[in-house]
């Protein structure tokens, strides 16, 4: 570093000011125009900028530190062994898929026999208002000038809790750009409008397109669909689906704990 | 948690730290990625809570999501739109990547909490002199004034005060990279 930029008291003042915004717009233009000449200069205005900003975000600093000293103390969380697979991807393995197939004939045989035997504790479609919420909007666009009109119109609808004219909205969305992100909200909004059959495939696709919570998301509003459409074995082999980390893992296991085993498809009636 | 407390933020960590690294994990996100990601979430979680956004609606564990999943976006998105080969020569101040997503750059940015970290170190008076400095907006012939200096004095101590911070700042950076 230039020893003399480190020394001149004008210089330095000047970039406080800068750093602070006390320059005028003439003075600040100046300023930059010399920056741009001088690397050392500019390195030195960068270590003015940076300070300013340490001292007036020094809080946040302060909690972002001490969060990556507990990660340093206690390690990152583990990968997750079950992470790579999809839900909905197909195993290559024949054998595997057949031994699958097979538990799952015997679970449905089961299923069907104590059906006939055990008398559901509450019915199907009371399980479906207790546990059916809207889910949070967090469609993220980054400049709201470019997001296309008709998703727009249709989150507004959503987040009004107007969930007709959502659905008006996000269909023709959905359909002209095969969005999973719209899908899964726009099966949602059919869920809430009691449309279960309709929901259904909008949010299979998104939740074989989606990665992560927003496929557990689709995966726990497709266990809905089932639900009140009175398919319990349906809702029961998808909720399992639901890995362990996820934020619907809880609920999804109390849901189960609460669908007992005779459920039947009269019993929505 | 308010008044940042290390066992609310281990507790914080130990509970959401699994969901927010599994959701970056799988949406193609480093080890790295995972650290920057817990320390932003959890920084705005409790900016939104000091700030009075987070008021208790709804589930916690829905809000951190949410602000992982929107952080998460943002990062991909700019890695997308901003190869670092097309950063401005220009020194750039934090405010100036966007306000809504400040945290993630205040988080990312090494040399920033770098000096962060040689400030927190440094003893007084330096620290002092440099706070008052570049901070307060008080004149020099001011701070000179409070903290009973010679005037010509205090413009060679803010000097060297500020090398020291440099000087520190380059160790804890060197350390880091190591």
């Amino acid at each position: 570093m230039n020893a003399n930029l480190e020394n001149d008291f004008n210089f330095q003042e000047q970039l406080r000011r800068y750093a602070v915004g006390e320059l005028s717009p003439s003075e600040r233009e100046a300023l930059e125009s010399a920056l741009k000449q001088s690397p050392e200069a500019a390195a030195e205005a960068g270590f003015s900028l940076r300070l300013a900003d340490a001292l007036q975000h020094r809080e946040q600093l302060q909690v972002s530190a001490l969060v990556g000293g507990i990660i340093a103390e206690e390690g990152l969380p583990p990968v997750d062994p079950s992470g790579s697979a999809g839900w909905l991807s197909v195993s290559k393995n024949f054998k595997w898929l057949l031994g699958v197939a097979a538990v799952l004939v015997m679970g449905l045989a089961v299923y069907q026999l104590a059906g006939a035997y055990l008398s559901p504790a509450v019915p199907v479609q009371q399980l479906t208002e207790d546990y059916l919420q809207p889910l949070e909007n967090v469609l993220y666009t980054e400049d709201e000038t470019i997001v296309n009109w008709e998703l727009k119109a249709g989150m507004e609808a959503y987040d009004a809790g107007d969930y007709a004219a959502a659905a008006d909205r996000l269909a023709p969305y959905y359909e002209a750009a095969g969005d999973p992100n719209a899908g899964l909200f726009l099966g949602v909004t059919l869920l809430m409008n009691k449309q279960a059959a309709q929901a259904l495939p909008v949010l299979s696709e998104a939740a074989g397109a989606l990665q992560g919570p927003g496929r557990e998301a689709a995966q726990w509003y497709m266990a809905m669909a089932w639900l009140q459409k009175g398919q319990a074995p349906k809702a029961r082999r998808v909720l399992r689906a639901i890995p362990e980390q996820s934020i619907y893992y809880a609920q999804a296991q109390s849901l189960l704990g609460e669908i007992k085993p005779g459920w039947k498809k009269s019993d929505k009636q | 948690m308010k008044e940042k407390s290390p066992e609310v933020f281990r507790y914080l960590y130990r509970q959401y730290g699994r969901m927010i690294a599994a959701y970056v994990r799988k949406n193609s996100g480093s080890d790295d990625d995972v650290r920057d990601m817990i320390q932003i979430v959890i920084t705005e979680f409790w900016n939104a809570v000091r700030e009075g956004r987070y008021e208790e609606q709804g589930k916690m564990e829905q809000y951190i999501y949410r602000l992982a999943y929107q952080n998460w976006q943002y990062e991909l998105r700019r890695r997308r739109n901003r190869p670092a080969s097309s950063l401005d020569d220009t020194p750039l101040q934090i405010e100036d990547t966007g306000e809504e997503f400040l945290t993630a750059a205040l988080v990312k940015d090494r040399q920033l909490n770098a000096i962060h970290l040689a400030l927190e170190n440094m003893e007084n008076p330096c620290r002092e002199i440099i706070r008052m400095f570049h901070l307060a907006q008080v004149s020099l012939q001011e701070v000179a004034e409070r903290m009973e200096y010679d005037y010509n004095n205090l413009r060679k101590r803010i000097f060297d005060c500020r090398k020291k911070l440099k000087r520190l700042a380059e160790e804890i950076l060197s350390k880091n990279e190591r």
